[in-house]
């Protein structure tokens, strides 16, 4: 298949499922993620470019509890709780702390960023996808849910506010 | 399985997941899990979940050692490659050593389902490289 059928058949794919997950269907299409976001629906996903990387980062420092996703071929691990915003140092995104969530992020690594809106599950859900240099992701972030009414009050407010900004 | 369900006992640690794109470090509690279709799934609503490839660890070593002139000790767990699938370190208490209720928890653990010849015995206040052993499925050890 040549990589434009490719994307069309994603596109179809993506039509027809938008709340498929990336991994499996990147795997059945031999795609990468970054090319199975791609082929959701224009209206469920915009991009910033891998230079808003602290900009974004640092906005989510902001938000409170999230959940981060870190998909690899070990495994899914998830963290929901705040992730403080950090600092940049030795080409390393450092976020401190002792407690939660802290860690050592690369953005030269970062090849692009993707917001994502669609339904997932059943649910509305509102992710923000760092791409990696392989077109996979280094992790992805989640807004956090209102609990009893799995609302995405946030969303509206906080993706679309670094999204702009990183758009500018 | 039998590591991971007797580290959801010990109370904080430290998750570490190092990838090609960074390492993050998470300070928390872990959950038990269960196995199904190859994977373990940290069960419960707790700040860490996850799915991880039960099927693809191979081994798990047991590593005390200074790093960056501290004492450590994690639980590696190794995957088919020989690569880190991710590692659980003892919580540090306020002085940056490991904990001792959490250290004595770590070498108990890591005797019970040690790999047979895998390393020197436990001995305590010995050189750190006796306390390194490392285990595997195939030996009889259970996760």
């Amino acid at each position: 298949m040549t990589e434009a059928s490719v994307n069309l058949t994603l596109r179809d794919k993506l039509a027809a499922d938008p709340g498929a997950v990336f991994e499996s269907v990147a795997k059945e299409y031999h795609a990468t993620v970054r090319q199975v976001v791609d082929a959701l629906p224009g209206g469920m996903r915009r991009y910033a470019p891998a230079e808003a990387f602290v900009d974004v980062m640092t906005e989510v420092g902001a938000w409170g509890e999230v959940t981060v996703i870190v998909h690899t071929d070990d495994g899914i691990m998830e963290f929901t709780g705040p992730v403080p915003a950090g600092k940049i140092a030795q080409n390393y995104y450092n976020i401190p702390g002792r407690t939660g969530f802290h860690g050592h992020l690369r953005p030269e690594r970062c090849s692009g960023i993707a917001f994502v809106e669609r339904p997932f599950f059943g649910r509305p859900s509102a992710s923000i996808l760092f791409f990696n240099l392989d077109g996979g992701t280094m992790f992805k972030i989640f807004v956090g849910r209102d609990g009893e009414a799995r609302t995405l009050s946030r969303s509206a407010n906080g993706v679309s506010a670094p999204c702009r900004s990183a758009l500018r | 399985m039998e590591v991971m369900n007797d580290i959801a006992t010990w109370g904080d640690v430290t998750v570490v997941l190092r990838t090609v794109d960074g390492c993050i470090e998470i300070n928390s509690s872990v959950p038990p899990g269960e196995l199904v279709h190859g994977y373990f799934h940290w069960l419960g609503g707790g700040k860490i979940r996850g799915h991880l490839r039960y099927d693809q660890c191979k081994s798990i070593a047991f590593v005390e050692r200074s790093f960056m002139g501290s004492p450590s000790a994690s639980v590696l767990f190794f995957n088919r490659e020989g690569l880190i699938m991710f590692k659980v370190l003892v919580a540090r208490d306020e002085n940056n050593v490991p904990r001792e209720n959490q250290l004595e928890a770590f070498r108990a653990l890591a005797i019970r389902v040690r790999w047979p010849n895998s390393g020197a015995p436990l001995n305590k206040g010995s050189s750190s490289s006796s306390f390194n052993r490392r285990l595997g499925r195939n030996s009889g050890v259970r996760k």
